[in-house]
């Protein structure tokens, strides 16, 4: 089963056997992260849920405006108040229920999104938004899927296009977020992904939005850099986790003492304070 | 009563042992240092009186003397690594295995390998790093101008062995990065990106249908442009 599948829904990515970048990225802990997020994964948090709420009025507005809703403001402990939210909730049956603060919120990142001329391109024409992909991955035989925003054409190009919302998306805010999250591992991971299921030079961009207002807006390219760097971190996971399956041992951190040096920007005379 | 303190120091004495030089001080070790550099013995890549100061001390904790530190360490891009023959023998010194490390390069084509094969007495049973020229083709090293070129089968071996001393033996080796590797990586130097779109259409959009971008509509009633997101692709066309 391999190849790009952009009707599956959610539930069904997830019942795919494979690597993700979601379960890769705790080997920048130790094997043992791994495990547990496979065993125990963690529950949804508002802030992930609202993540989704924001991809689906970005990518997918129709979608959008016909799943979700903008819950009223009514007093459900009075008389009045149950009556009018019953009679709402029977006309929106099945719907998304967002209140107002969230509702604003993912509609101006939405028209900001759309605003922004590049990330319009990006998103419009040809493509695919919330694309499953399944591929192996060829050296370790490993079935690895992801899920990405979109692919499309633009400019001639394929893109693989990331939404990523953040509190900074300056040049330098976002490539900190970009190394905090190992979003170029990410980038690298997709790439290779569509590289496996069919060989052809493709380029990716974040799509990067401030969460506040005036929901500024940035496109980036990871540079070649940060892509060799990013693909190298995913064949180390890659191999880590091919040995950890084989072997079924999880490990955490070292049993023995090891020498800790100061992060770069701790060593600088400046960052000392009496 | 403040100590009197001569108008000229002199440096003192650096010792002689049984086995040479005796560095007991910072200020011993960059002497020595500065006297490598000016021997013009020091190993390509240590021009320096401070990197040669890094490849002893990088050395001194793997328990190298400074000359041998000065052959086994070298500094590429800022980074101490460890040539791929001194992290083998460290290994191998440090009785940290009960198989190995065997190295060699096997199989043909794009599947051919670099290994590097080994049992640590804390594994159940023996395993093995590669490196096959597929690697190196994806990581663009396959054909780059030097030893990629002139000893292809060493490096696919150096390579895994490389692989094996940073997944494997970070304990032994302090986490040093073997030269081999170091060397394969980017350098700051950007690359200048290939902005030429590929001429034929790519195979994963053939699937997509073309969701043309719709004119710019407005309101009849107010003139307003309505927002650009309509124009996205419609439901069950993504």
């Amino acid at each position: 089963m391999e190849g790009l599948f952009p009707a599956t829904s959610r539930a069904a990515y997830f019942s795919i056997d494979g690597a993700n970048f979601s379960t890769l990225k705790h080997f920048a802990k130790s094997p043992a992260h791994v495990a547990e997020f496979l065993l125990h994964p963690p529950p949804s948090t508002p802030a992930m849920i609202l993540g989704t709420h924001i991809h689906a009025a970005v990518l997918e507005p129709a979608r959008f405006d016909r799943d979700y809703v903008l819950a009223p403001k009514v007093d459900r402990r009075t008389t009045v108040g149950k009556a009018a939210w019953a009679t709402f909730e029977a006309e929106n049956a099945g719907k998304e229920l967002l209140d107002r603060d969230d509702f604003d919120l993912v509609l101006g990142i939405r028209d900001a999104v759309w605003a922004h001329p590049t990330a319009k391109a990006l998103l419009s024409g040809a493509g695919h938004c919330e694309v499953g992909a399944v591929w192996k991955h060829e050296r370790t035989g490993l079935a690895c899927k992801g899920m990405m925003d979109r692919i499309g054409a633009h400019g001639g190009w394929t893109w693989i296009v990331d939404l990523k919302t953040c509190e900074d998306a300056s040049p330098a805010g976002f490539a900190r977020s970009v190394a905090n999250y190992a979003y170029h591992a990410q980038a690298a991971f997709y790439l290779g992904g569509c590289n496996a299921i069919a060989p052809m030079k493709r380029r990716f961009a974040w799509i990067a939005v401030e969460k506040k207002p005036p929901y500024a807006v940035a496109v980036y390219e990871p540079d070649s850099i940060a892509l060799d760097t990013g693909e190298r971190r995913c064949e180390d996971w890659l191999d880590a986790y091919a040995e950890c399956r084989r072997t079924d041992v999880w490990p955490g951190y070292p049993d023995d003492i090891q020498s800790i040096a100061l992060p770069k920007w701790a060593t600088r005379e400046e960052t000392f304070s009496e | 009563m403040s100590e009197t303190v001569p108008a000229v120091q002199r440096a003192a004495s650096i010792q002689m042992g049984e086995h040479g030089v005796r560095l007991s001080t910072l200020e011993d070790a960059f002497r020595f240092a500065k006297y490598v550099i000016a021997s013009g013995l020091a190993p390509k890549g240590i021009d320096t009186p401070e990197k040669a100061l890094i490849a002893m001390q990088a050395g001194a904790e793997l328990g190298f003397s400074p000359m041998r530190s000065l052959a086994a360490v070298t500094v590429i891009n800022g980074r101490a690594g460890l040539m791929g023959d001194a992290a083998l023998a460290k290994i191998r010194q440090s009785k940290v295995c009960t198989l190995g490390p065997i190295i060699g390069v096997r199989g043909e084509g794009d599947a051919r390998a670099g290994f590097c094969r080994f049992q640590r007495i804390d594994m159940a049973e023996p395993t093995e790093t590669s490196f096959s020229i597929a690697d190196a083709k994806r990581a663009g090293l396959w054909g780059k101008q030097g030893p990629w070129v002139q000893y292809p089968n060493d490096m696919l071996e150096w390579r895994a062995v490389a692989r094996a001393c940073k997944r494997y033996f970070g304990d032994v080796l302090l986490g040093l990065t073997v030269m081999e590797e170091l060397r394969d990586y980017p350098t700051e130097v950007r690359v200048e990106r290939d902005v030429t779109p590929p001429s034929a259409p790519d195979p994963l959009l053939a699937i997509a249908p073309t969701v043309p971008e719709p004119e710019p509509e407005c309101d009849p009633a107010t003139g307003e442009v309505i927002p650009d997101w309509a124009g996205a692709p419609a439901e069950g066309a993504i």
